[in-house]
């Protein structure tokens, strides 16, 4: 009975699907879990969410404690999704199989609350692929995540012809945070330069991050611009690029 | 193995170099940004030699300006604009000329993999082709989404300075997709150096129960980070600096810096 009271309320306040939202998990990274000072889930966060503002979205999410497996879930059929925490291959019950997922911040140091494929595709039935998908965590972007999946990507590279309207980023193997940052940061700031994704992904491959701590993937159509369907194209002076 | 490959990449590299044609792009005029005191690589120059005859035709250049990096260095950026306005290229310099970046739109995912010495020569070419000093040392060679990163990485004083050097991008095909070179400022030496079991003992001591390091520390030159209280920016002088890694109680890697002289903290990464 609280179980589907828990999940009708999830669906009321599950946002429409012109909107974005972004999930950092913080207490992990704190100082009481770590024993140093750490802004950089906040920074990520903060990244994320100023560049899909400037896209024209409308953003949501949370950031600390409030990133809740319930919060998650009530928000997993947005357009856009980015999400910053611990990330692994974890047992799935239901598939009976490994597969990718996050742990929410919960305000626990360990063993937080993990979310799986399987339960971000009961939450998205019915819903189109997910613009851009961006899951910085450990893990994620490797094969046998299946999260693009869950968001209705497949996991191939297309070019040119009738590419995807959609686009997911993550990291294969263990994926650091300051060189997370500065992919990000450049990710970010090709698209709102007016790169499509997979430009604005090609841009960051150049950029000063150490690859022996970050191996970034990516899905999707590669010429896909992930702005809000009602926003206008930033102003680049008759410029932009593939 | 590997000194056999560096090698055979070396020579690959070299007849490249011999069969390049002569047409090394050197500073030259880009009238504005003479008229502002710079001396620029004409992005049109650089154009000629990286592009096809066919991608050429009809591109025009957009007027100078300048941009402060992802490294927070000020940069005389140059885009070149196709049909329709698609950015087909774009270049970035150092205020003083020194070439920092060349970024190419929409270059074709190519399925096949590069062996690691044929990417390492490719990259050599076109340093080579574009004029552009060889750095250094053996790269690494690393693969991402269907391309491949071949970085020497900066060294100073012996000890690497992580993300600063070069990086030449491939396809799966092996034409280029871009170039960066970077290079952050250096803070002067600590005047006295603590010793690696120091470092050892005071990561230790930072760390809460359960965690713990591993391995031997190593000299890195690390940018502090803001968290510290330090006035932190990309631009902000790197240090020397002790980098100690180890794992949390849940098995999550972190990594520690620790300034070389004071052994005060500088920066700590770890791995969500």
């Amino acid at each position: 009975m609280v179980g589907a009271v828990l999940l009708a309320a999830a669906i009321t306040l599950a946002p429409p699907s012109d909107d974005a939202v972004v999930f950092a998990n913080r207490t992990a990274f704190a100082e009481e879990c770590t024993g140093t000072v750490n802004t950089q889930p906040d920074r990520l966060a903060r990244q994320a969410r100023t560049a899909l503002s400037a896209l024209g979205w409308e953003v949501g999410g949370a950031v600390g404690p409030t990133f809740t497996r319930r919060s998650m879930l009530a928000s997993a059929a947005a357009a856009v999704l980015y999400v910053h925490s611990h990330g692994d291959l974890y047992w799935d019950s239901k598939s009976r199989s490994r597969a990718g997922g996050f742990r929410t911040d919960a305000e626990r140091c360990l063993g937080a609350p993990i979310v799986l494929p399987s339960e971000i595709s009961a939450m998205r039935r019915g819903e189109p692929a997910a613009s851009l998908v961006y899951i910085s965590s450990c893990h994620n972007g490797e094969r046998a995540s299946r999260l693009p999946a869950a968001f209705g990507i497949a996991q191939r590279k297309v070019q040119g012809g009738s590419e995807p309207k959609s686009f997911y980023v993550g990291y294969v193997g263990i994926a650091w945070q300051g060189a997370a940052i500065r992919f990000e940061r450049a990710f970010w700031r090709g698209l709102l330069d007016g790169a499509s994704a997979g430009a604005a992904f090609d841009r960051a491959l150049l950029v000063a991050y150490e690859p022996k701590y970050l191996a970034p993937e990516w899905w999707g159509g590669y010429g896909h611009l992930p702005h809000a369907p009602a926003a206008e194209l930033p102003n680049l002076e008759g410029r932009r690029y593939v | 193995m590997y000194r056999v490959r560096w090698s055979l990449a070396l020579l690959v590299g070299l007849v490249a170099a011999c069969s390049a044609p002569d047409t090394a792009i050197a500073p030259s005029r880009v009238p504005l940004a003479e008229s502002a005191g710079l001396r620029l690589w004409p992005i049109a120059s650089i154009a000629a030699l990286i592009l096809e005859p066919l991608e050429l035709r009809g591109l025009v250049a957009q007027p100078f300006d300048v941009v402060r990096s992802e490294s927070g260095e000020q940069r005389a950026r140059q885009i070149l604009v196709g049909v329709g306005g698609v950015e087909v290229l774009r270049v970035e310099s150092a205020l003083d000329g020194s070439l920092r970046l060349i970024a190419k739109s929409g270059v074709a995912l190519e399925s096949g993999g590069l062996s690691e010495s044929a990417a390492i020569a490719r990259a050599l070419r076109h340093l080579v082709r574009l004029g552009l000093e060889i750095p250094a040392g053996g790269p690494t060679v690393q693969s991402a989404a269907g391309r491949t990163l071949v970085i020497w990485t900066r060294e100073a004083r012996g000890v690497p300075v992580p993300g600063d050097g070069t990086r030449v991008v491939l396809n799966g095909a092996g034409a280029l997709v871009g170039i960066s070179i970077e290079e952050s400022p250096l803070a002067a030496l600590p005047a006295r150096m603590t010793r690696a079991e120091a470092a050892l003992r005071a990561a230790a001591a930072l760390l809460p129960r359960g965690a713990s390091v591993s391995g031997e520390p190593e000299l890195v030159w690390a940018l502090p980070t803001e968290a510290f209280g330090e006035a932190s920016g990309p631009r902000t002088p790197r240090r020397l600096a002790w980098c100690v890694r180890g794992a949390m109680d849940d098995g999550a890697v972190f990594e520690l810096q620790l300034d070389a002289g004071s052994l005060a903290l500088l920066g700590w990464d770890g791995a969500p």
